[in-house]
């Protein structure tokens, strides 16, 4: 569904996007080629801002060897205040605080079955990231669960025609109003 | 700010003052000030509440001056909650008000042999101390509005709640903000108890009259002050993440990380999160007419705090911090923002501990007395402790103490004090800083400051898997030395990673001083107030053994990586080799 939104409704869609969202994607790809091909970030945006970064609740070092799998979470976040914030930092001083949950440490590849192709993957957007970029990616379409619309905005969904498919979910694409 | 005003509140035919040059002490400040008096001067075996302990209330090295950031008040005393030495610190405007007026400490001493209860006065010509028994048992809030019509809105307040009136352990010390609201607290290891012991319900500081304390050097002070300011300004934490949404932006990291203790750290996810987390709560506070962006003293340039608005737009408390969203949401099971700020406001008011009472509160829930996220049984739990019932008085007494009147084993402690909001299991790192710190459990016992810039204990290979125990010994030693400047810890963040404003905060200390301090010194300081405090508690009957986490750390997988606190008792006991 299209919807058309001013700024003083957009609080709610962003807290879609903090409480984590599909898209579609080329499976396989590492977290940088990811956020480029998939989020439409910049590489100066990515090596600037993009501080902080979950695989499925594993703090990424190398974005340039973790991969994206169908059915992965990814998490992207600027660089967060205290000493554990700095600890989860990408190639933190203070990485050895988190031994064993870092990205690797399992020695074992995250995901589910599909490996190759094209599938979803969910993803949430934390802090300056969910405000800096959230409007882009809402442009570019997001999945959710139909629930989690009618929560966000109540009666959108019915509102613009549009049910949920057979897996309950919904597409969502939102340009900003002039 | 060469004198000590020692306050007897024991003496003969009432308490007595005595203003002294701070003498050998000259030179600290805040906790290097307050550990170095209460271990020097207080036996290390006397009971916590008793005449023998002392309340040693210190701004630090630069507070009171024009530098940003220089807002932070150090309190120590020996703990009734750990048994130990504590130093806990607090923002507000106490610190600056306390360091103009001319003070390096304040020292109350003795104990009154009745039960009247004293207001302190102290203004730039004299210190009044008089009963006011109209005072008691007033909760923060009503305490100052109560002294604001008497004392004026231009002076800062150092009070206590019922909490710190009946001794209680988690009694927290409050410092009045910009807004004369009491919502800044040395919150940690009981000291508004010892505050209590001492009678004292408030101590008012007037500095009308004053001047900003004045540099050694004014030119080089005031050209440190510019890059200082500029470099955290510049900082994408001290200033973005910060003043956008406050310490909470940390929620949806640490549970995404699977280290955010939920349901008395039964698992390190709360499926909450979202609703509770920094984002939302700016978000809240813009639309009810709040603040997102706060400072907590004059003189704050970060501005990571903000003011909670209730949904009728009034003013319910400050922006709640990370570590109380986390006591009061996820480990208790609560994912309602209004409900966690209705928690800290009553933490506020009565004086207590949000940490600690966010514990206590998830430990009384595992042991069945409430359901975990029961919202109104929170709530009454906190005004039971404001009645002073017998529930109450456990309550207030912290998760040590409502652990073994309720039977539960799981309960989140080092040394009595209970973990903050980052679960070791899954951040084996900050568990060897929890296991040994002096203070207790304690986040920001080793906080992040630029342990490489410094060299303290040698360079750290970032990307060695292995260094926990050296990171954890060289964070503590470089913590202790910047608690001693009166500086905010957010000040870690620019200092980390930017070498120019880690070397414009040596810059602003040595000017305002004359000094030619080097990092070495810095280390040096670091390392001799950790041995101060480590050698009260070996004194006080403190063991390596009490250096360990709780047996459920090490024997209980956390969820999602179903990972235990690996790192060796033998490798503990090493921290503080050096």
């Amino acid at each position: 569904m299209q919807l058309d939104q001013g700024a003083p409704e957009w609080g709610p869609l962003l807290n879609i996007l903090q409480a984590g969202f599909l898209v579609e994607s080329r499976l396989g790809l590492s977290v940088r080629a990811f956020a480029r091909e998939t989020l439409g970030f910049d590489d100066a945006y990515i090596e600037g801002r993009i501080s902080t970064v979950f695989l499925d609740s594993e703090p990424v070092d190398d974005i340039d060897t973790a991969l994206v799998w169908e059915g992965s979470r990814i998490s992207l976040s600027a660089a967060m205040p205290g000493l554990v914030g700095a600890v989860m930092r990408r190639n933190s001083a203070y990485a050895s605080f988190r031994k064993g949950i870092s990205y690797g440490d399992k020695g074992t590849l995250t995901g589910g079955e599909s490996r190759s192709g094209r599938g979803r993957v969910r993803v949430k957007l934390f802090n300056s990231i969910m405000v800096e970029r959230g409007p882009g990616i809402l442009g570019r379409g997001i999945i959710l669960e139909a629930a989690e619309l009618e929560a966000a905005l109540p009666g959108a969904a019915a509102g613009g025609g549009e049910s949920p498919g057979p897996d309950g979910l919904v597409e969502l694409k939102v340009t900003p109003r002039k | 700010m060469d004198t000590l005003l020692r306050i007897d509140m024991g003496a003969k035919g009432g308490p007595s003052i005595k203003k002294e040059p701070v003498g050998a002490y000259a030179g600290l400040g805040g906790r290097a000030l307050t550990s170095a008096i209460i271990s020097k001067e207080v036996p290390p075996l006397c009971h916590a509440l008793g005449a023998e302990n002392k309340l040693v209330i210190a701004p630090g090295l630069l507070s009171g001056t024009p530098a940003s950031q220089s807002g932070r008040l150090s309190i120590g005393c020996k703990s009734p909650l750990t048994g130990g030495i504590k130093e806990s610190n607090a923002g507000g405007q106490a610190a600056q008000v306390l360091a103009r007026l001319g003070y390096a400490a304040i020292v109350l001493e003795g104990a009154p042999a009745g039960n009247e209860l004293y207001k302190i006065v102290i203004n730039k010509d004299s210190v009044k101390i008089t009963v006011d028994n109209s005072l008691r048992l007033l909760g923060n809030y009503a305490l100052i509005d109560a002294l604001k019509p008497i004392h004026g809105d231009k002076a800062a307040y150092i009070s206590i709640g019922q909490a710190g009136e009946m001794k209680l352990a988690a009694a927290s010390i409050a410092c009045t903000d910009m807004e004369l609201h009491p919502t800044r607290h040395a919150g940690r290891g009981g000291v508004g108890a010892v505050m209590g012991s001492k009678g004292v319900k408030v101590i008012v500081l007037d500095d009308e009259g004053t001047k900003m304390r004045e540099p050694k050097d004014p030119e080089k002070f005031r050209a440190a002050n510019k890059v200082w300011v500029e470099g955290l300004k510049k900082h994408p934490v001290t200033g973005g993440g910060l003043p956008s949404f406050g310490t909470n932006v940390l929620t949806n990291i640490i549970n995404e990380a699977g280290g955010f203790p939920t349901n008395n750290f039964a698992t390190g996810q709360f499926a909450g999160a979202s609703k509770i987390s920094g984002e939302t709560m700016a978000a809240l506070e813009t639309q009810r007419g709040g603040l997102a962006t706060h400072g907590c003293h004059r003189g704050c340039v970060i501005q990571c705090s903000g003011i909670y608005n209730d949904a009728k737009g009034n003013f319910l408390t400050k922006q709640p911090e990370y570590e109380t969203v986390w006591a009061h949401g996820a480990n208790c099971g609560i994912d309602d923002l209004d409900t966690i700020a209705m928690l800290d406001r009553l933490d506020d008011d009565i004086g207590l501990d949000t940490i600690e009472m966010g514990a206590t509160i998830g430990v009384l829930m595992h042991a069945g007395l409430i359901k975990f996220g029961d919202k109104e049984g929170a709530i009454n739990l906190l005004k039971e402790v404001q009645k002073g019932s017998p529930l109450g008085r456990i309550v207030g007494s912290g998760a040590a103490m409502a652990g073994k009147a309720f039977g539960v084993e799981r309960v989140p402690v080092v040394k009595n004090q209970a973990l903050p909001a980052y679960d070791p299991r899954a951040i084996n790192g900050i568990g060897v800083t929890y296991a040994t710190s002096p203070m207790g459990a304690d986040h920001t016992a080793g906080y992040a400051i630029a342990t490489n810039i410094l060299k303290v204990g040698g360079f750290v290979d970032p990307l060695k898997s292995e260094g926990q125990i050296e990171l954890s010994r060289n964070l503590q030693i470089a913590t202790a030395a910047i608690d001693s400047t009166g500086m905010c810890l957010f000040i870690a963040f620019a200092v980390l990673d930017q070498p120019e404003t880690f070397q414009a905060l040596v810059d602003l200390i040595n000017a305002f001083h004359g000094l030619s301090l080097t990092g070495d010194d810095v280390t040096a300081l670091g390392k001799s107030i950790l041995k101060n405090e480590r050698d009260f508690n070996k004194a006080a009957g403190f063991t390596k053994e009490m250096d360990r986490l709780p047996k459920f750390f090490t024997r209980d997988a956390l969820a999602p990586h179903n990972q235990v606190f690996a790192v060796k008792d033998e490798d503990l006991d090493k921290v503080f080799n050096w």
